[in-house]
């Protein structure tokens, strides 16, 4: 015990570690190489001028972007693996981020908005009902639901949003064009400006993320054990999913759909601090800016001076490693129902 | 006239390793099937009934050792032959949504299809008299999933039926039934034994049912046979204590003469009362 | 125990009656089909009559007609009537050998490898016609052997394929979204046009790959729709009787996605046919019978009809995929309540 929580306090200081140097390394990489004396300089010194200290000014809010979304998309990605009970869930797969992307092209589109401070509403109803027809649709028929129901039923809403997406967007070449810059997941053009307002939304995410955490360790253990223990399921489960859309409509709003960031986070962290959610939603808290800040540092690197927006890299990152999860899983098809009642022998069901 | 058959056997394992990787399950096992009978496996959890049996049925490869119907490797003989001999019923099968009686039924037919489906009077022969020797002939339109456990179970018993099978493995047909139907579900096992000659391999949980409805018993225990034989052979407190690890008393049935298996009187809730109440 | 008399037995005429619905039925959507394609020849600037298309068919007819109905309007009608057929077959086979309504091969990556070898060619190698066509096949046919081979675990397993599909799926779909960004303008157009479906560029060259590949997966598929039914009751029963399995579910598997990869890459992907024929062919016919052919014929019927609505009620520029997607989406929901209410 003494040996595992060394270990464990190791991983977290060097995880600690590594955030603060890839923060670092993102202020110094970009299209305009900058010195690390330079960017103390610019850090520390307020009066500070030149081309170079105005790079790295800029570097600034894409680096608290990239930190927060990184926070808010490990942290939901928890909250839903921890409600649905499923460890494929991730905001992408259950239609939160799809039904975000196709409210937002709606508002660019007809009522034209362009900030993100505007479209993150329409974003937080967009996330929601597409949370919300995901859920509908994976728990038809018998069984309630199953990681592969919510999976499929997220997949199809997902290519059912995308297609009404391309639909709107045909004829409409102005709204293509910011468009496909939102749609594929970045973080350029971070500015602070457009970052501040949404600031509270954050907050607001995570308050209630963290009340909800001690209701959803009960839910782990199922439902009927979970009401055993006095848990009130369905207020848990209500406040630690709206937490989640909230947290996922306003990354989406400020950097677009980026994915598998809340998929892979929460495993990671499981393998380090095993299934308390409360230790998992704090590790993830960790995690998730250091991938999602490293993806773009890597995303900057490779291409220089160019660079490979942070959602293409996350998803090259991240597919390879769901579908590793996939192959070890084994048995994901296992319905809700079944899980409630698998008590004693190891029924092997057929495949 | 049901068509005894001598004592022949026609599946058989000779030297059979079975297992998953590098766990092994069962070795080096031995074991002929006696044609015309009816034979039950039992065996405390986990001592590898389902695998045998699956690898009966060719559902399962062998590690080493063979599995031979009627002289040949199971492996090596064409599947669809196979399905015209043996039959199998595994658990808790997976019923497609909404499928009726007869059609779930129809499906028994299968093997006996070439590529063009090709179906005619016989086929339809063989539904009906498998609706109607397990009574659901008047149930043959409802849908399966809303059937009841015990008429579910005889619906899918019903497709390996129409299968005309001369051999019929079921992977515990009567576990999650409640007593009425485990009766209803081994009854009607026992007249398709009696009237066509079946040979019938099942695995059981039940001690008690099984020396009621086998003539022959296979307990498995540590990756062998720990005892075969007929119910008042194998069935023993001995037995008991060695292969479950349970002291127990075992009675002969004075209806049907084979032996009851009852645990212990300190096994119960009188016992451990008076218990209680001795000590304080 | 057969009575020697004529007589049938219950049983035996409600099977009777049942295949004599399926027939008639499958018979009456195959006609439908038929019907929709000659009305889609047949509207247009200049409404054609059937005399006039019996005309230019016979080569009899005046040259503006002939022209008009061989070269602008038949093949469209046909590539739409294909392709559509096309895809309610891909579609209904994947659903059925996976065992779930909602595993369309649209979501199960086959369609996103098409997707980003095609937008790939157009954005980056400038391809257009038939090697376009050839690279969004070959697109296809790789996504569905790296899926394949990625899920494979003794076996085709419905649960991982469909997983792994989805995750292969979305990194495929963020390459794609990559790609149109570092496009310029005109070839975004170009590449959104393809992504969303279109017969605008059908043309007599398509009709034949397309046509072949369908008729040649229709035909394997009919062989095997009794293995396909069998193989719903699960690996262990199908086996128990007499079904090869593996190789079942690897023919099945690869002749669809050859079929579906040619008539993606004809038309583009056109949204919601593959998930839509099957189920609607399933409640037309009463669940549980092969409706391969019954999911063709509603296929080319959904494609054939959007086509004649995107092209004569919207304002005329409007791709089909376009017209499917905005009906499709909201059907696509109450089908699938309706369907999957029922137990998945």
């Amino acid at each position: 015990m003494g040996k595992h929580s060394t270990r464990t306090t190791a991983l977290i200081i060097s995880a600690v570690v590594l955030l603060l140097s890839v923060c670092l390394w993102s202020l110094v990489i970009g299209s305009r190489e900058v010195s690390l004396d330079e960017v103390l300089r610019a850090l520390t010194d307020p009066a500070a001028s030149g081309t170079a200290v105005e790079s790295i000014r800029l570097r600034i809010p894409r680096t608290t972007l990239g930190l927060l979304v990184g926070l808010a998309l490990a942290c939901a990605g928890v909250l839903m693996q921890a409600v649905t009970r499923n460890p494929l869930a991730d905001p992408t797969i259950l239609g939160l981020n799809s039904g975000a992307s196709c409210a937002i092209v709606i508002s660019m589109a007809f009522a034209g908005l362009t900030r993100p401070s505007q479209y993150v509403w329409v974003a937080l109803i967009g996330g929601g009902i597409g949370a919300v027809l995901v859920w509908w649709i994976g728990s038809m028929g018998r069984g309630g639901t199953s990681p592969l129901k919510l999976t499929l039923a997220g997949a199809v809403l997902g290519s059912m949003f995308s297609s009404l997406t391309s639909a709107i967007l045909l004829p409409r070449i102005d709204v293509i064009s910011s468009y496909r810059f939102w749609a594929v997941g970045g973080l350029s053009g971070a500015r602070f400006a457009t970052i501040l307002p949404l600031l509270p939304l954050f907050a607001a995410g995570m308050i209630l993320a963290v009340f909800s955490l001690p209701g959803l360790n009960a839910l782990a253990l199922g439902d009927d054990l979970a009401v055993g223990l006095g848990s009130s399921l369905r207020r848990t489960r209500f406040i630690a999913w709206s937490a989640a859309v909230i947290l996922c409509a306003a990354s989406t709003s400020l950097a677009g759909p980026i994915g598998f960031v809340g998929l892979v986070i929460p495993h990671v962290a499981r393998l380090i601090t095993g299934p308390d959610v409360r230790k998992v939603f704090a590790v993830s808290a960790l995690l998730g800016p250091l991938l999602l800040v490293s993806a773009d540092v890597i995303g900057r690197f490779i291409t220089r001076p160019s660079d490979v927006e942070v959602g293409i890299v996350t998803a090259i990152l991240g597919a390879p490693v769901f579908v590793a999860l996939v192959r070890v899983g084994g048995k994901g098809s296992r319905s809700s129902a079944e899980r409630r009642t698998h008590a004693h022998s190891v029924t092997e069901v057929q495949p | 006239m049901p068509k005894r058959s001598a004592e022949t056997v026609r599946l058989k394992t000779e030297k059979v390793h079975l297992g998953y990787g590098d766990f092994p399950i069962i070795e080096g096992l031995d074991l002929q099937i006696p044609q015309g009978k009816i034979g039950a496996i039992v065996g405390p959890n986990g001592c590898g009934k389902s695998t045998l049996l699956k690898a009966l049925a060719r559902l399962l490869p062998v590690q080493s050792g063979s599995i031979l119907l009627d002289g040949q490797a199971i492996s090596s003989l064409p599947t669809r032959s196979v399905a015209k001999i043996v039959g199998i019923l595994p658990q808790s099968p997976s019923t497609p949504e909404s499928i009726s009686v007869e059609e779930l039924v129809a499906r028994g037919r299968h093997p006996h299809h070439g590529m063009f489906g090709g179906w005619d009077h016989t086929d339809d022969t063989a539904v009906e008299e498998a609706l109607r020797l397990t009574g659901l002939s008047d149930l043959a339109t409802r849908a399966v999933d809303t059937l009841s456990g015990g008429q579910r179970q005889r619906a899918w018993i019903a497709l390996s039926l129409a299968q005309h099978t001369d051999i019929l493995l079921l992977d515990e047909p009567t576990t999650y039934l409640d007593m009425t139907y485990q009766l209803e579900v081994l009854d009607l096992l026992a007249e398709l034994n009696i009237s066509r000659g079946t040979t019938i391999l099942m695995v059981l949980h039940d001690l008690n049912l099984a020396s009621r409805y086998a003539d022959w018993i296979l307990a498995l225990k540590d990756g062998g046979a720990a005892a075969v034989g007929s119910p008042s052979q194998v069935i023993t407190e001995d037995f008991v204590r060695s292969v479950f690890r349970l002291d127990s008393r075992v009675t002969r049935d004075p209806d049907t003469g084979t032996p009851v298996v009852t645990p212990l009187a300190q096994h119960s809730l009188a016992a451990l009362r008076a218990k209680a109440d001795g000590a304080a | 125990m057969k009575s020697s008399s004529t007589e049938l037995s219950p049983y035996s005429l409600r099977r009777r009656r049942r295949q004599r619905t399926h027939f008639l039925v499958t018979g009456a959507l195959i006609v439908g089909a038929i019907v929709v394609a000659l009305l889609d020849v047949s509207l247009g600037h200049e409404v054609y009559g059937l005399n006039d298309i019996f005309a230019a068919l016979n080569g009899s007819a005046p040259g503006g007609t002939a022209f008009s109905i061989m070269q602008l309007r038949m093949p469209r009608a046909l590539v739409a009537m294909i392709c559509g057929a096309g895809f309610g077959i891909a579609g209904y086979s994947f659903q059925t050998l996976l065992g779930n309504v909602l595993a369309s091969p649209d979501i199960i990556g086959i369609t996103a490898g098409a997707n980003v070898a095609a937008v790939a060619s157009i954005t980056v190698f400038g391809l257009s016609g038939t090697a376009l066509f050839g690279v969004a096949v070959g697109g296809g046919l790789v996504t569905a052997c790296a899926v394949i081979a990625l899920s494979w675990r003794n076996g085709l397993l419905g649960t991982r394929f469909v997983l792994v599909g989805i995750g292969v799926a979305s990194l495929l779909n963020a390459v794609t979204s990559w790609l149109m960004i570092r496009a310029d303008q005109w070839d975004v157009q170009t590449a959104t046009r393809w992504l969303t479906g279109s017969l605008a560029d059908a043309s007599w060259s398509d009709v034949a790959p397309a046509g072949i590949s369908v008729a040649v997966g229709y035909l394997c598929l009919a062989t095997m729709a009794h293995t396909l039914d069998v193989l719903r009751l699960g690996t262990y029963t199908a086996t128990g009787l007499g079904v090869r399995v593996n190789r079942a579910r690897i023919v099945i598997v690869v002749v669809s996605v050859i079929m579906l990869s040619i008539v993606t890459a004809t038309t583009g992907p056109i949204a919601f046919v593959s998930f839509l024929s099957g189920p609607i062919a399933a409640r037309l016919l009463g669940n549980h019978r092969p409706s391969i052919a019954a999911s063709g014929a509603i296929g080319s019927i959904i494609v054939v009809l959007a086509d004649i609505i995107a092209q004569h009620l919207a304002s005329g520029h409007v791709p089909v995929g376009v017209m499917t997607s905005l009906v499709g989406g909201p059907v696509l929901v109450i089908l699938v309540a309706g369907v999957l209410r029922k137990g998945v």
